[in-house]
């Protein structure tokens, strides 16, 4: 089946009015040399009810969440979406509009950006949100070279306690930009503040910490942030888990100047990696302002007064000369930005404080009995909040095979990350007290 | 604007959500994270039915292909068929996290797989990445890809990057 809903007749009625006489003609302009001449090979479409079948089956050929007790979290999480999100964004006037470029077209998916931004910044700290970016990577990318744009510097100082995959999203980003990166080796999963003054020099652009960081630890931001202050111009640049930001204090509180993160946490579906949305905020500082990525709605009033939303400061993406935007790869994921609005919408302040309080105490009740048992460590068990290091002593791939046999997902394993009988285990609010004592009960017996 | 914000729903103590009880011990959260423990969180406070009320009200304020037609190009504005969202929302295709194994990812594996081998017959190229997660995000890949072939190739002096409409030099 096809979607062009005109009959011949009528296309033959079109044709005469604008005095063609057959389809092909109003591809005459294609020069002869690259119009296709042959068929392509690609299977002929099918109906709906085929392509539902084909799908389920090959929907029956994943092992997904919903048959397994997953531990598994490392940047991706599997956090209940509320029923509330998918009956809004399932509205067609949500997910069949265009980019709001047009303002009066699209004055609901501008609101609920603005409404967004306004949550953003409440979370972070941050007076200044933008509209969303790619992912949390890109968004981390996006960060490092705003903050070497702004202090107008090369070298960045990147962690080995940050996510894996977000620095070599950062380091690609980097290439082609002259930034030396600085990768900071890590000491009990935390990143040692002396090893951060040797480092900072008046070449150093932006710290960039991640909070929790990869390991779930909370990083000495305290003391690192007076660091970065004393060294003037160089940047702190935060990646943030937004829902654990219910009961974690602001980054802003502690002199982030960009906080960036993946929101997929917010109420968006694991969906294999994507898509996702990336959030961006800073201070609210003209220098800042100037220099930040994509696109940012704001409130304002029509020729009749009438209060409205429009897109504003757009001289930032295609709207200028390439080389003078801030970026050109970077778009807003406005459906899954709306997503994540509803969810914090939905759960509001005491469900957002109510939802990563259960990470935490459920994954500390895991910690605590693990920690009981003779094989099994808790590498750091004294400053983790919803993901911590399990060090095994036995085998980790029969180990780790063995749970899969009991459809558990032990967690990521860390092998090339710090080292093969580490693996990185997370609990949210979805695991239960029998899955979690289940768990313990597999790893003792095993 | 003709629909108040959702904060002006708000109404201190009033919720929108249900989550099932703790069932473990809780530890007292401001004692365990001490300096780092967050005690503000100024977010909406409504119901469910303040929610869904306010998101409809906004959705009649959009416009899109399903509402008629929407003539602008550049992001393709066709219509969406309706299956596609039945498919996409399949548990089975869509409760995966992206680190599990690849023995119990086969299914998704191979949809990536056929859609690679379509779009490789009709782009004639012979490979192809699914990774970028926009349009210009390719473009920035492929740009990657083209300086690394002559890196690779020991020619570090071509820096153009040249269109059919103008030519700017690549940063």
């Amino acid at each position: 089946m096809d979607y062009i809903s005109n009959t011949d007749s009528e296309k033959q009625q079109m044709l005469k009015k604008i005095g063609v006489k057959a389809v092909e003609d109003l591809f005459k302009m294609i020069p002869a040399e690259i119009v296709l001449e042959k068929d392509l090979a690609i299977k002929e479409g099918i109906s709906e009810l085929e392509l539902i079948r084909q799908a389920q089956k090959l929907a029956a050929q994943n092992v997904d969440l919903t048959k397994l007790t997953s531990f598994l979290g490392a940047g991706a999480y599997n956090h209940y979406v509320p029923g509330v999100i998918t009956a809004l964004t399932d509205r067609a006037e949500f997910y069949t509009a265009y980019t709001p470029y047009q303002a009066e077209l699209s004055q609901g998916t501008l609101e609920a950006i603005y409404e967004y931004q306004s949550m953003i910044s409440e979370l972070t700290g941050l007076g200044i949100s933008n509209a969303s970016m790619l992912d949390g990577a890109s968004a981390a990318a996006e960060a490092v070279l705003m903050a070497a744009r702004v202090s107008r510097r090369s070298q960045i100082i990147l962690p080995s306690t940050i996510n894996p995959a977000y620095r070599e999203v950062i380091k690609t980003y980097g290439r082609g930009k002259e930034l030396d990166f600085i990768e900071l080796k890590a000491e009990n999963h935390l990143i040692n503040p002396e090893s951060i003054i040797e480092n900072l020099n008046q070449k150093t652009a932006a710290i960039v910490l991640q909070y929790p960081n990869f390991f779930g630890s909370i990083e000495d931001f305290k003391q690192i942030s007076n660091l970065v202050k004393k060294n003037k111009k160089t940047l702190l640049v935060v990646i943030a888990n937004p829902l654990l930001l219910g009961i974690l204090k602001a980054p802003a509180d502690f002199g982030a100047d960009i906080v960036v993160g993946e929101a997929q946490s917010l109420g968006n579906g694991i969906n294999y990696g994507g898509p996702y949305l990336g959030f961006m905020a800073c201070r609210d500082d003209r220098k800042l302002l100037r220099q930040l990525p994509g696109r940012i709605v704001g409130k304002t009033t029509d020729s009749n007064d009438k209060a409205g939303f429009v897109l504003t400061l757009q001289t930032r993406e295609q709207h200028i000369r390439r080389e003078k935007a801030t970026s050109n790869i970077c778009t807003n994921e406005a459906l899954n930005a709306l997503m994540a609005t509803i969810y914090l919408a939905t759960m509001g302040k005491a469900g957002l404080q109510e939802v990563a309080s259960q990470c935490y105490q459920k994954a500390h009740y895991l910690a605590d009995k693990i920690e009981e048992l003779t094989d099994y460590q808790v590498l750091n068990k004294d400053n983790f909040i919803h993901e911590f290091v399990l060090k095994v002593k036995k085998d980790p791939l029969t180990l780790k095979n063995r749970l899969r046999n009991k459809n558990i997902l032990i967690g990521y394993h860390l092998q090339k990350v710090t080292s093969a009988d580490e693996f990185l285990v997370c609990v949210t609010e979805k695991i239960t007290k029998a899955e979690l004592d289940n768990f313990i009960e597999e790893l003792e017996v095993f | 604007m003709e629909e108040k914000l959702i904060k002006d729903y708000s109404c201190p103590g009033r919720k929108g959500y249900s989550l099932p009880p703790l069932e473990v011990t809780k530890i007292d959260l401001k004692q365990e994270l001490g300096a780092y423990y967050r005690s503000e969180l100024n977010l909406p406070e409504v119901s469910e039915v303040d929610v869904i009320r306010h998101y409809t009200a906004l959705s009649g304020m959009n416009y899109g292909i399903d509402s008629g037609i929407y003539p602008l190009g550049s992001c393709t504005m066709k219509y969406n068929p309706k299956r596609n969202e039945t498919v996409a929302s399949l548990p089975g295709l869509s409760e995966i996290h992206p680190y599990q194994s690849e023995t119990d990812l086969q299914g998704s594996l191979a949809l990536l797989y056929n859609l690679k081998e379509d779009l490789i017959e009709i782009s004639g190229m012979d490979e192809i990445t699914l990774q970028p997660a926009s349009g210009a995000h390719g473009e920035f890949t492929s740009l990657m890809i083209i300086k690394d072939y002559f890196a690779d190739q020991n020619d570090k002096k071509r820096k153009k990057v040249g269109s059919l409409t103008n030519v700017v030099k690549s940063k």
